[in-house]
């Protein structure tokens, strides 16, 4: 809820409807006012300008003999348009509803304004109410527009390079940017595909880097073990033979460490793109384990799948999976003990989880950690995560979690 | 087959009885120098420096009790040598050793599953390997990746496919499991928690939840091939019963 509210999308939407609303309010309640106003004062002065003319056309007439009331049946079809009146001047002017401002005839009378319908005719016509109405919806409908565009176009930037950085965070070297534009937006673009770029740049250096060193001492390591084993078949003494068996055991273990840093850096996983695709967890674990049992076996141990749950979808590349299972049950198989039983046990509920309990990681001082390394690096480009847990007897059991894919089950 | 004595006196022990060994190694060098560590412990060793050679050593000479397979040999890919020598029709197949260079977990992977049963990282310890072996040989072989027949029914675990005369459905690892163990019973009643149960072998245990829903799935694929000749029959008190009708 609060992830949702504190989203930008979210919490620009509101403030642009607010302005909306704002300038709707605005439209609708004031301008009316104001050009009713306007029609009225405008309607004022006609009303005014007409009163002068026919009071004049009146004082005409009465200087050529004509009687006044005569001469106000001529002008009448006027006075009735433009809402003036003829008022005799004891009239109570204050009382009957017409302005107090007026124009004297020459017998006394009052050519009287009227506040009534002449004030401003087309105001007391509802249609013109509907066409204002409409017009100021239409302008607040266009600026709706306005904003919706220019939200739908930077959010989908946004999402577009905030995929991007999630991309280079996750070290893709081409990131999926938004398409070139020449201002603020295209520039942010272009700054994160540099990075993304001298990233790769440096990530491949360093790779080059410690597969070169890796390389380089592994030659002269095989030709030292290669001696310590023909020293070892040529010694007679027990004591020696003891002695090159220890140096021997050291050396293919120094062997097993560079050897694990060539993997690891070959095994980047931006080199190899993960292919995903929707499977079974638990037939693949039943595989797995079922390839492995007679190995744990031969070598004294025992090898168990617990299947709680069934199916375990998740969208997974099978290659890597086979990858971070089998470093997992390699070091099981390496660090437990002739006797020991190593369990898999997976099941569902929000995630996908998979545990191999017995000897998974050993001792860290005794393993170099790469193949660990590995499948850290597989499981969070998974989407999932690993976690190492310290089980009775300082054995570590390795737990994986992965996205439910919901849309298999 | 041959059945070993357990005993501690190793030496002894292979001077009872020598283990053969057929090594498949093309190198020049390092075949005929295992070749002498292996005879010098007491294992018969048999050479051959081509998949060709392991083959005709395997359908004419005498069996061999284990194989030792280099994985890169000049004529077949590594994981095509073992699968070619697992689908040689032996009725009592010998265990795969496989002796790589490289370590990829990935290859390792698939090896097994195409099934090898053990494999060793060049440069090893001779040692090493001689324990290995040891192992492998003193396990006999608890065989279960030959197929298995229930009747008319020929179940084949290297590729999970069941075949009744003409017809062949293809199963997932948990739905060939629950068919096998079915299979296992010999046609009598299993509960759902005794299916559920890992055994010699099958070292796969399966919640009541999970055992249901891979026997619907058997059941729909089993009935869209095979109609109602084959029938995975329920009932209350008993449990699971496999049926096949001609």
């Amino acid at each position: 809820m609060t992830g949702w509210i504190s989203s930008w999308r979210v919490q620009y939407l509101a403030i642009a409807l607010m302005g909306a609303i704002t300038v709707y309010l605005n439209l609708f309640l004031t301008l009316p006012g104001e050009i009713a106003n306007l029609l009225g004062r405008q309607a004022r002065a006609h009303q005014e300008a007409t009163a002068g003319i026919l009071s004049a056309y009146i004082r005409a007439r009465q200087s050529s003999g004509v009687a006044v009331e005569e001469a106000l049946r001529e002008v009448s079809p006027w006075l009735r348009e433009y809402g003036l009146y003829a008022m005799p001047p004891d009239f109570p002017i204050a009382l009957s509803g017409v302005s107090p401002l007026g124009i004297t005839l020459t017998d006394g009378r009052i050519l009287a304004l009227g506040w009534g319908k002449g004030g401003c005719p087309s105001c007391m016509d509802p249609s013109f109410w509907f066409r204002l109405l409409g017009i100021s919806m239409g302008i607040w409908v266009v600026l709706i527009a306005i904003h919706l565009l220019l939200w739908i176009r930077f959010s989908t930037w946004l999402d577009r390079i905030r995929r991007a950085a999630q991309a280079i965070a996750a070290g893709a070297s081409n990131p999926p940017l938004p398409p070139p534009s020449r201002d603020e937006l295209g520039q942010i673009a272009r700054a994160m595909q540099e990075i993304a770029t001298s990233q790769a740049r440096f990530r491949d250096a360093y790779r080059r880097f410690l597969m070169a060193a890796a390389h380089e001492l592994l030659t002269p390591m095989n030709i030292v073990i290669r001696e310590l084993e023909e020293l070892h078949s040529l010694l007679t003494s027990e004591e020696a033979r003891q002695r090159a068996e220890r140096a021997l055991e050291h050396s293919w273990h120094l062997q097993r460490l560079m050897e694990d840093v060539l993997i690891a850096a070959r095994e980047d996983r931006t080199s190899f793109p993960l292919r995903l695709e929707a499977l079974d967890l638990a037939d693949f674990l039943i595989a797995m384990v079922q390839a492995y049992a007679p190995r744990f076996e031969a070598m004294g141990r025992r090898l168990e799948l617990r299947l709680e749950d069934l199916p375990l979808p998740v969208r997974a590349d099978p290659t890597r999976l086979r990858q971070i299972l089998g470093n997992l049950l390699e070091n099981a198989l390496r660090y437990s003990r002739a006797g020991d039983s190593v369990y898999v046990i997976a099941g569902r509920g929000e995630r996908v989880m998979v545990e191999v309990q017995g000897g998974v990681f050993g001792e860290r001082s005794a393993g170099t950690g790469i193949g660990m390394y590995i499948v850290e690096e597989l499981m969070r480009a998974h989407g999932g995560s690993v976690e190492f847990l310290e089980g009775p007897d300082r054995i570590l059991h390795a737990r994986l979690i992965f996205p439910l894919d919901r849309s298999s089950l | 087959m041959r059945h070993w004595t357990a005993s501690h006196d190793h030496k002894a022990w292979f001077l009872q009885s020598r283990t053969r060994i057929l090594l498949v190694e093309d190198h020049p060098e390092l075949g005929p120098s295992i070749r002498q560590a292996l005879t010098r412990e007491g294992f018969e060793v048999i050479l051959a420096v081509t998949l060709q050679e392991a083959l005709d050593c395997l359908i004419q000479g005498p069996r061999p009790h284990l194989i030792v397979l280099d994985l890169s040999l000049p004529d077949a890919d590594g994981l095509e040598a073992i699968r070619t020598l697992r689908a040689l029709p032996l009725t009592d197949p010998p265990p795969i050793l496989i002796l790589t260079v490289y370590r990829d977990v990935d290859l390792r992977v698939h090896a097994l599953e195409m099934g090898a049963d053990d494999f060793m990282v060049k440069p090893f310890a001779i040692k090493e390997l001689i324990a290995r072996l040891r192992a492998l040989s003193r396990r006999g072989r608890a065989d279960h990746r030959g197929p298995v027949a229930f009747g008319p029914l020929i179940m084949d675990p290297r590729d999970r496919t069941v075949r009744l005369e003409e017809k062949v459905v293809s199963l997932t690892p948990g739905e060939f499991a629950i068919l096998r163990r079915l299979a296992m019973a010999g046609g009598g009643p299993v509960s759902g928690s005794d299916l559920g149960e890992p055994r010699a072998g099958d070292p796969i245990s399966l919640s009541e939840g999970a055992v249901r829903v891979l026997i619907h799935r058997l059941r729909r694929k089993l009935s869209r091939v095979f109609g109602d000749q084959v029938l995975i029959r329920w009932n209350r008190l008993e449990g699971y019963r496999l049926e096949v009708r001609r």
